[in-house]
């Protein structure tokens, strides 16, 4: 309970904006906990092909054969007997605007998705807890022969592209927490690039938790054939809760010869949030996959976009930026595995730490032996606001094959006084001079996003950053 | 300033910790791996900074070839007091041929704003151009590589303050 009054302390204070709950019926609320029986029948309520649920059967064997990951935050808190494994709104999946409930509508009047966004933005698809409840596309992609669809309507409608695929980037044994996602995944969405298309505008989804205790466990699969060109967004943002909620999400990517994709993410949940997401990509024959991840919410996020790069010139990218505030743990990174000749990879990564945060950087360049000609650039730079907070740079490069470059480098520092001393002396205040260090340092990453969500991300700063110079 | 040397040139293990127990310590380690046989080649340095302060240089420089596997494994630890604490941590390693392999890991563990930590790390094999500038000066490659790597090597060896 007392962790109740401290969530709505945060409301009150406005700390958190985004903290608000919506009553949303639900048709179909799992029991907590986790068994055999619930994993059956989650399939059977999504009338899901037999194969699909034994494949469900099988990664929950193997979720409770393995053991929780221990190297990274802290998961002990985590009551895994205590969650919701599945959600199922009451409403459909609705077609137009007008037929999406109106509680929902408010929700997203609270976020703030804007009016012209809707309109503008191609197929917006949004997650409510744990099912696409809107979703639109809109007709010029549906002619270029983009497939756009929660994976649960993909499973339905393209069984042999999904059963070609899933599980395949991200084998169910992976980690403990891909497994548990396999066996019991619920939306997410569905991405199918034909050859030589080139998307245009980015595709957007926003996922939100509702429920208390509910667990998201959506599953994303991004098929981009040969030549084509995608941008996928996904932000998200959670209510304020009592307790904690587990988010494990699956994102796999195919990136096909000479094909381009962008998968940006901001993550704003609630501080109460754990985030435990497995992402990766495998990028073939002189494709290009860059990873943009924002990570500003949750209590604990562990998240590591990956590519493979097993093409020769292929070329992975991660650019990320961590928040870490009070009692908010970040342990993000990037891993690269390069396992053809001539790929190229780079990771930028900024994080701050305020207020008692931890903000790690964990990260992995491999290259295996006949990778010759590949090059890697990391750099992890953190700023550490005040004295209570903390950074930790946990880097490993494995490098196999001689004929490389890789470079690695890291430096931990605070605002500098010069450069507040020059900002002051210009007549701007200490708190606004600090603000513009702080968003001048993450400049790199932040122009990559989409606008609106850079605008999101400096309004945070700014908003996080009140009163904090003493 | 106090340096600390150390030179791994076979097989084997080094396993270093740097304690800073006293303001206004200054302290340098410069380590060399000459990787040239097969086996395991391991060095631990952990530069542990427990008070307000004090000043660190690490440097490990190593070569690889014949099969060799370097693991070079680096921390920078700072505690919560430890503040105004300025800690450097450098590793380079070159590997002189396909079959030798090495693992960097430049880790930092910061617990204080006050500071300036950093690292850095670079695995590869010998500069091209230098090769191709001794080569066209009609030294045979072998002994052009033999020069270049007594050069890299030297930047540590020779250091004097």
């Amino acid at each position: 309970m007392s962790k109740k009054t401290d969530n709505s302390k945060l409301i009150e204070d406005k700390l958190y904006p985004l903290g608000h709950t919506d009553d949303v019926e639900y048709s179909f609320t799992a029991e907590k906990g986790l068994t055999e029986g619930l994993v059956r029948k989650i399939s059977s309520l999504k009338k899901e092909p037999e194969w699909m649920l034994e494949i469900r059967l099988k990664a929950y064997k193997k979720y409770l054969e393995m053991k929780m990951p221990t190297w990274g935050g802290d998961l002990s808190p985590i009551d895994f007997d205590d969650i919701r494994y599945y959600i199922k709104p009451k409403n459909q999946e609705a077609k137009t605007w007008a037929e999406v409930p109106e509680a929902i509508k408010n929700t997203f009047e609270k976020i703030g998705v804007p009016e012209a966004e809707r309109e503008l933005l191609a197929g917006v698809k949004s997650q409510y807890d744990s099912e696409v409840v809107y979703g639109s596309l809109k007709k010029a992609l549906s002619e270029k022969g983009v497939i756009f669809l929660s994976m649960d309507e993909g499973l339905r409608e393209f069984p042999e592209i999904v059963r070609e695929h899933f599980g395949k980037v991200i084998p169910m044994g992976d980690n403990k927490l891909a497994a548990l996602n396999t066996a019991v995944w619920s939306g997410g969405s569905f991405v199918y690039v034909p050859k030589n298309v080139d998307v245009g505008l980015p595709l957007q989804a926003y996922f939100r938790i509702n429920t208390e205790r509910a667990g998201q466990f959506e599953r994303t699969l991004i098929i981009a054939e040969e030549g084509s060109k995608m941008h996928y967004i996904e932000g998200c943002s959670a209510p304020s809760f009592s307790s904690a909620s587990l988010h494990a999400a699956v994102v796999e990517i195919y990136v096909k010869k000479n094909a381009k994709v962008q998968y940006s993410t901001v993550q704003n949940w609630f501080k109460n949030v754990y985030n435990l997401v497995t992402k990766r990509a495998r990028v073939m024959e002189n494709a290009e996959m860059r990873w943009v991840d924002g990570n500003l919410g949750s209590r604990l996020t562990m998240k590591y976009p990956s590519c493979i790069l097993a093409g020769r010139k292929a070329h992975g990218e991660v650019l990320s930026i961590a928040w870490a505030g009070e009692g908010q743990h970040q342990d993000t990174g990037a891993k690269m595995i390069h396992l053809a000749p001539e790929t190229t990879s780079q990771i930028i990564s900024k994080s701050i730490s305020k207020n008692g945060g931890r903000a790690t950087y964990r990260g992995m360049v491999h290259m295996v032996p006949g990778a010759w000609g590949s090059r890697s650039k990391v750099v992890c730079d953190a700023l550490i606001l005040d004295e209570k907070s903390r950074s930790d740079t946990y880097p490993v490069n494995k490098i196999q094959e001689n004929d490389v470059v890789l470079e690695h480098e890291a430096t931990v520092s605070r605002i500098g006084e010069e450069q507040l001393l020059y900002l002051m002396s210009r007549g701007i205040n200490a708190e606004e001079a600090s603000t513009m260090i702080v968003n001048g340092f993450m400049e790199p990453v932040v122009k990559e996003i989409p606008l609106e969500y850079a605008v999101e991300m400096n309004r945070l700063v700014g908003l996080e950053m009140e009163g904090s110079v003493g | 300033m106090k340096i600390q040397r150390f030179k791994l040139d076979k097989p084997g293990e080094i396993d270093l910790v740097i304690p800073f127990l006293t303001s206004f310590e200054e302290k340098e380690v410069l380590g060399i791996i000459s990787a040239m046989e097969p086996g395991e080649y391991k060095v631990r340095v952990v530069a542990d900074h427990r008070v307000p302060n004090t000043f660190g240089r690490i440097v490990i420089i190593g070569v690889a070839a014949n099969g060799a596997r370097v693991t070079v494994d680096g921390m920078v630890k700072i505690a919560k007091g430890a503040t105004n604490t300025d800690s450097f941590l450098e590793m380079r390693i070159l590997l002189l041929d396909k079959k030798s392999s090495a693992v960097a890991e430049p880790k930092l563990e910061i617990e204080n704003n006050d500071v300036k930590a950093s690292h850095a790390a670079t695995v590869g094999k010998i500069d091209e151009d230098q090769l191709f500038y001794l080569t066209s000066r009609g030294i045979d490659e072998p002994s052009a590589k033999i020069l270049i790597v007594e050069g890299f090597l030297k930047e540590v060896e020779e250091v004097k303050y």
